[in-house]
């Protein structure tokens, strides 16, 4: 169900349907005329009533040229011809088929319907009105003259007047329904921006929850476990940096367009994550990191470094290896210890890390993680996010062209 | 949903139920200043009986609450319509005295134009030529019935010229109507896109003073003692 049209917009646009509506009409009149003339030329080979076929062809040309640019010369220049086409009609029907000139012959009752579903010239409904007045006008006049001039009498024929008055209630409706329009649509954008807004906020709160968890629950955690005496070096710096991180603005901005990108953002991630205390072997192209959307590939980078922490906190290990990959529509991960492992529970880890910071966090961007992990096995864990941007076609290589 | 909708389909709604009410009337009038041309009363009660079940059929499809129409119900109706038309024929042949004043076709056209708001041009152009086809044929086959000594051609020509008029406005009034409102919903989408980006960066600011007053409250001071603590 299309939505509707904001109320300045709303009487043009109608009235321009209706300037359509009648133009298509129009054409359909008088290619039944057109048809009616051949079959009767057709049928009755005796009669010549084709001549009449010569000015329904500029009528048409002008229609088309009505609706392509709406201008008033040639609005003027239809309603002429067609006052011409319904005077030669008659002549025509009259001479070749002995009949007495009409008001309400059928033939001729198309022609003139063509004349009134000029309905106007642009948008504008009491513009459509005049015109289409104007083209009753012309027909009639156009008829009365030709009629009494062939020495008959003249009577007003009704089907034009309905089809008048029939297009007349229509834009009249049209304008009744322009003043009911006018408050309608502020609330339309109103409701839709405030949407946006609030999606806004949403993706804001996420990413602003994922990284409390990988500062302050991960902070403290470590705070727990550690032994007796002065913090260790690399954690006194880890905590340092994410109370800097807590309070800055860096996890709110934006990317900007010219940053180089993907290999700047996956060292600084793997600085943050190893802390100095953790080796990390990284494989794969990084390139691949491109063909993720910006905002996507910021939380991929996180839950990559997030499973870094883990490594460097739980693992008791020194060394990890991320191994960056790419299939056909996505890009992946791998992030892979020897240490200690842990024996994960069904339905997800377990831990609130890896559920918080890894899971939940890629879901958030339509990827998956997968965790396997055995205790004294290592851990491995598999992200997966679906690229933005296809593989670049490779080359064959061989040299063709 | 008028209030956000005023000039398409809920808005059109009132228009649609007033043209099926006058299809009613103008069906019942016309057999009435007719009823000589009635040939078989049967097959009037068969036709005045479609006629609701087409009238009712449309009523009920384009009411608000109703989800949007499928191709499926569209194809209902205009069998329905196929019907009406066939019906009414037998109703009266061989009493029909023109048919270019007959009822149902002009019952067709004014559905089809009650469509414009719920259907895509392209489809009402294509039932608009089945309709104008079968009104057609019908003509064609009671041209020997007819008072008037015209070819028969003629009659397939004016049985169904008011589908083929009445039909192209509802497919140019379709086209230009919802081509202007898909365009424009497009452009004002696009405006609060536009909005909701510009309006990014205090959302962002307002969420991390959230988070900042959160952490500071619970977590922060613990973490700042044991880092400085720790740092000695």
């Amino acid at each position: 169900m299309p939505l509707g049209l904001p109320p300045h917009l709303a009487s043009s646009t109608a009235s321009l349907a209706v300037v359509r509506a009648g133009h298509a009409a129009a054409a359909a009149c008088l290619v039944a005329a057109a048809a009616v003339v051949v079959t009767l030329q057709v049928t009755l080979p005796e009669i010549t009533v084709w001549p009449a076929l010569i000015v329904l062809a500029p009528m048409i040309g002008l229609l088309v040229l009505l609706d392509r640019s709406p201008l008033a010369f040639i609005g003027a220049g239809y309603l002429f011809v067609g006052g011409a086409c319904i005077a030669w009609f008659t002549v025509i029907g009259t001479a070749q088929l002995d009949t007495v000139p009409r008001n309400d012959d059928f033939t001729v009752g198309l022609v003139k319907s063509a004349v009134i579903l000029i309905v106007g010239v642009g948008p504008g409904i009491l513009r459509a009105v005049a015109w289409t007045t104007a083209g009753l006008l012309a027909a009639e006049v156009s008829s009365a003259v030709v009629i009494t001039a062939l020495g008959a009498s003249w009577t007003p024929a009704p089907g034009p007047i309905i089809l008048w008055a029939f297009l007349v209630a229509g834009l009249a409706s049209l304008r009744l329904q322009r003043l009911r329009a006018r408050t309608a649509l502020p609330l339309l954008y109103r409701a839709v921006r405030d949407e946006m807004l609030a999606e806004t906020r949403r993706g804001f709160e996420r990413r602003a929850t994922a990284l409390v968890h990988d500062t302050v629950l991960n902070d403290l955690a470590l705070i727990a476990q550690h032994d007796e005496g002065p913090l260790r070096p690399g954690v006194a710096e880890s905590i340092s940096a994410d109370l800097a991180t807590l309070v800055g603005e860096d996890w709110l901005a934006e990317d900007p367009d010219d940053m180089p990108v993907e290999a700047a953002d996956f060292a600084r991630m793997l600085a943050d994550a190893t802390a100095g205390e953790l080796a990390v072997a990284v494989s794969g192209d990084l390139a691949v990191l491109d063909r993720i959307e910006r905002d996507a590939r910021a939380e991929f980078l996180r839950a990559i470094g997030q499973a870094l922490v883990n490594v460097r906190r739980h693992a008791g290990v020194a060394e990890a290896e991320v191994v960056i990959g790419a299939g056909h529509d996505d890009v992946s991960a791998m992030i892979v210890d020897a240490g200690c492992g842990f024996e994960p529970s069904p339905g997800g880890d377990g831990r609130l890390g890896v559920d918080m910071s890894i899971l939940a966090r890629m879901e958030a961007i339509g990827g998956e993680a997968q965790v396997w992990s055995r205790e004294g096995s290592g851990t491995t864990v598999a992200l997966r996010v679906p690229a933005t941007r296809p593989a670049p076609v490779v080359a064959s290589g061989d040299g063709a062209p | 949903m008028e209030n956000v909708d005023p000039l398409s389909a809920a808005a059109a709604r009132p228009l649609t139920v007033v043209i099926a009410v006058s299809m009613v009337v103008l069906a019942i009038l016309d057999s009435v200043t007719k009823a000589e041309q009635v040939t078989s009363f049967p097959f009037l009660v068969a036709t005045f009986v479609i006629l609701v079940a087409a009238v009712v059929f449309l009523v009920d499809r384009t009411r608000l609450s109703r989800p949007g129409w499928s191709r499926a119900s569209a194809l209902v109706l205009h069998g329905l319509l196929v019907l009406l038309m066939i019906s009414a024929a037998l109703a009266t042949w061989g009493g029909n005295v023109a048919v270019r004043d007959d009822w149902a076709p002009l019952v067709v056209a004014l559905t089809l134009f009650a469509l414009t708001s719920y259907r895509s041009p392209a489809e009402l152009a294509i039932w608009t030529g089945v309709h104008t086809g079968v009104a057609a044929v019908l003509g064609l086959l009671q041209s020997p019935y007819a008072q008037t000594p015209l070819p028969a051609p003629l009659f397939a020509i004016s049985g169904s010229v008011v589908i083929l008029i009445i039909g192209s406005a509802a497919v140019g009034y379709a086209r230009s109507m919802n081509g202007s409102v898909l365009s424009w919903e497009k452009r004002a989408w696009r405006r609060a896109e536009s909005l909701a980006r510009e309006a990014r960066g205090g959302v962002a600011r307002s969420v991390r003073q959230q988070q900042i007053s959160r952490a500071g409250r619970d977590a922060m001071p613990v973490c700042s003692i044991v880092w400085s603590i720790g740092a000695r």
